[in-house]
């Protein structure tokens, strides 16, 4: 639809012209100190081809589908909200001017502007620290079931005149701790005693210590039980 | 403030209070310019809608961190499209080509090319080439004006000029838009 007209570019009432046809393509009339050339158009068939050019152009622009916004937006929108009035409410003398529900917001700083599309990396450092804060607390679970046993071992008996009439009977009670259904605690308890209640080397309090120390299904117990060896060594006496 | 009442304010009022540290009236004002923010924003980027959702994002940034610059009264229409335009000018200068369309885009290949664009896809796809392929300062022009609908006025306001050349710019880049897409 291209028009190679050279006195199209050259004549005066064709250039006056041309700076109103994008206004006559658009439908609105010539504005009075433009009057005078009306009577250009309808001699002219280079103007003629251009607004006819001009009015296709226009169908087209008003044609093409208009650019909607994702929905995410809203959700981007509102994180910068509360972004900025978390700051606020931190610059606040009282903290508490931006809080909402009574909740003290974060303090955080302005959002820094998006060089970029980089939504994705930031997306998926996000899940990544999401994911790595469940595996913490996965692991910390695991681990506190594992090492849950017994409360922590009563000090040491303090009194060894009382424990002397337990004497005989440690090694009886240990090995029968050990192999009867006792608690991990109970059995913590007389690993924790058995030093104060040794009066000999020979003691066989000692043998049922070190098997204990071998075969006790408790880790705390066979920890008790090696500290216990320990402080016998230490302290024979 | 309830929403029901917020819609009934003019964008001026609650960007006053947006002012005054009422950040959740700028909620309204989200409303009713995100789509046309995004629209043109996603025009200028050639259609990258990745793109133009960070850029009106950041355009909403500003509004916060500039809301201290708003003249009480002046249309905030125009203000945030002033935002706008300078959020796109940033991202341009750092994502500028090595190459200068400005002046390659004129010549006849380039015409060629987007005549050959046009044969063989839809109309509306050689549109947005031929819109592409126009000087950044022209297609902003063009998108505020037949897009957003900015009078020539408002676009002299916007560029710092007369309304006078407001309107040759315009018809500057309608002419160069006619010629890479119909010639």
């Amino acid at each position: 639809m291209s028009f190679s007209n050279d006195s199209h570019l050259t004549d005066p009432a064709c250039a006056e012209l041309r700076a109103w046809l994008p206004d006559l393509a658009d439908g609105r009339p010539l504005p009075p100190e433009a009057a005078h050339l009306a009577a250009h158009l309808p001699a002219c068939p280079a103007c003629q081809a251009e607004l006819a050019e001009l009015r296709q152009l226009f169908n087209d622009l008003d044609a093409l589908p208009a650019e909607l916004p994702p929905l995410t937006m809203r959700d981007d929108f509102q994180a910068l909200l509360h972004e900025e009035k978390a700051k606020l409410a931190a610059a606040s003398p009282t903290g508490l001017t931006a809080a909402r529900g009574g909740q003290p917001l974060q303090s955080a700083a302005m959002q820094e502007e998006k060089p970029g599309p980089q939504r994705v990396l930031a997306a998926t450092q996000q899940w990544l620290r999401v994911a790595a804060s469940v595996a913490l607390v996965a692991v910390g679970a695991v681990l506190g079931l594992l090492l849950r046993g017994g409360p922590v071992a009563p000090p040491l008996a303090q009194n060894t005149q009382a424990a002397q009439p337990q004497q005989a009977t440690l090694s009886v009670r240990l090995a029968a701790a050990r192999q009867q259904p006792a608690t991990a605690s109970e059995r913590l308890q007389l690993v924790s005693q058995a030093p104060a209640m040794v009066v000999e080397p020979n003691d066989p309090a000692v043998l049922t210590l070190i098997h204990t120390l071998d075969t006790d299904p408790n880790p705390n117990v066979r920890l008790a039980a090696c500290e216990a060896l320990v402080r016998l060594r230490a302290d024979p006496a | 403030m309830p929403p029901a009442t917020a819609t009934l304010l003019s964008d001026e009022a609650l960007m006053a209070q947006v002012q005054a540290g009422d950040l959740d009236q700028l909620t309204g004002l989200f409303e009713r310019y995100h789509g046309p923010l995004f629209g043109f924003l996603a025009r200028l980027a050639n259609g990258d809608r990745d793109l133009a959702q960070d850029l009106t994002q950041n355009v909403f940034v500003r509004v916060l961190r500039y809301r201290a610059s708003y003249q009480p009264g002046q249309p905030f229409r125009a203000w945030v499209y002033q935002l706008a335009r300078h959020v796109w000018a940033d991202h341009y200068q750092r994502q500028r080509p090595t190459a200068n369309l400005e002046e390659v885009e004129k010549t006849a290949v380039h015409g060629r090319a987007a005549q050959a664009q046009r044969v063989t896809t839809d109309q509306q796809q050689a549109l947005h080439e031929a819109l592409g392929l126009l000087p950044a300062a022209q297609r902003e022009v063009l998108l505020l004006h037949r897009f957003q609908g900015f009078d020539y006025a408002e676009i002299s306001e916007q560029l710092g000029c007369t309304a006078g050349a407001a309107r040759v710019k315009a018809h500057r880049a309608l002419d160069a838009l006619r010629k890479i897409y119909l010639s």
